[in-house]
């Protein structure tokens, strides 16, 4: 490999693109895959076809909340993954999986996780609870920006021991169940990096 | 140098993408010109690309199949990937027995939707160069 392609790969701006135009990719595919225009996901998401315009767009960002809810609107759900994994979309998860993930546990992580930090949490000014989708995507959301704010201060030991703690009683009831591993891949795989 | 660089190299090209058995080369003719945009939009052309070789679906905003067929005894459709006003022109071939993206020209400031039909012009006389010269190679 030559050398400008090389830094080209190695630079943040390669990062950044290479994640949206794969989503835009996965977005597109979709819609085809529903026969499905542009028109018909904004109507679905609840919001102004401009606004899913930009989601395809090259200069635009989008929000994880927005692009939770696109996946949403397809009865999709968006698996991030690190490293090796890859960014996929599943089968959106039924009410009664949602239920069995014991997602009112996690979420009481996060909030803990953000008092501690003494840290406030907001999703559209509404209390964290629920068992839906956008609200999953969310916590997922907050998890990364606990990460952030916890590795920010420095307190990453801190952080460990206490996620070890919590997934003896929320998420390694989770998994001993067997319930596979594209549910709840964040949470599987941080339990696997614990230990 | 790898295998795929070297190989890329008997045409005068560049190996930029080489993934799931495809792979898009960058020609010498082209090059200059892509090395020298801004850095996002490289990364967003080279993006493009990846999902290309990957066959992944890919949006009317990072690809366009048909920007025109050449003439002149070579029919090969000329393709472009896209990125804001950026396009790279290219066309689809067996080279070596891969299917293979070349890349033959750059048009870096398009300011209409519609391509530049100077650079589409040039860009079709460099695939039908392109054909002419390896064009009996490619198996």
């Amino acid at each position: 490999m030559n050398d400008k392609l090389k830094s080209l790969r190695e630079s943040a701006e390669y990062a950044e693109e290479k994640l949206v135009a794969s989503v835009q990719s996965l977005l597109e595919e979709a819609l085809r895959e529903r026969g499905w225009n542009k028109s018909d996901l904004a109507r679905k998401m609840g919001v102004s076809k401009a606004r899913v315009s930009q989601m395809f767009s090259d200069n635009q960002n989008f929000t994880m909340r927005l692009l939770a809810n696109a996946f949403h609107a397809l009865g999709e759900e968006l698996h991030l993954g690190r490293g090796s994994q890859r960014v996929e979309y599943k089968g959106i998860m039924t009410e009664q999986v949602c239920d069995q993930v014991s997602l009112e546990d996690r979420m009481q992580e996060v909030s803990h996780g953000f008092e501690w930090l003494d840290h406030q949490i907001e999703i559209g000014g509404q209390p964290i609870s629920g068992h839906n989708v956008i609200r999953e995507q969310a916590a997922l959301a907050m998890w990364e920006a606990l990460d952030s704010a916890l590795e920010s201060m420095g307190t990453k030991s801190s952080r460990q021991s206490r996620h070890r703690d919590q997934e003896k009683t929320t998420i390694s009831d989770w998994s001993n169940q067997d319930h596979g591993s594209n549910v709840i891949p964040m949470v599987r795989k941080r339990a696997a990096a614990n230990g | 140098m790898s295998d795929s660089e070297d190989k890329a190299e008997r045409f005068h090209c560049e190996s930029l993408v080489d993934r799931g058995g495809n792979r898009v080369l960058l020609s010498a003719e082209a090059s200059k010109e892509f090395w020298a945009v801004d850095t996002r939009q490289q990364a967003r052309l080279l993006a493009n690309m990846e999902l290309w070789a990957e066959g992944r679906q890919m949006t009317d905003k990072q690809f366009n199949g048909n920007e025109g067929r050449t003439k002149g005894g070579v029919n090969r459709m000329l393709m472009a990937f896209k990125v804001h006003k950026i396009r790279c022109y290219g066309f689809v071939c067996p080279l070596e027995g891969r299917k293979t993206f070349v890349i033959v020209d750059l048009d870096p400031a398009k300011k209409t939707d519609k391509g530049k039909v100077r650079v589409l012009d040039r860009a079709k006389d460099r695939v039908i160069a392109f054909e002419k010269r390896y064009g009996e190679s490619y198996e």
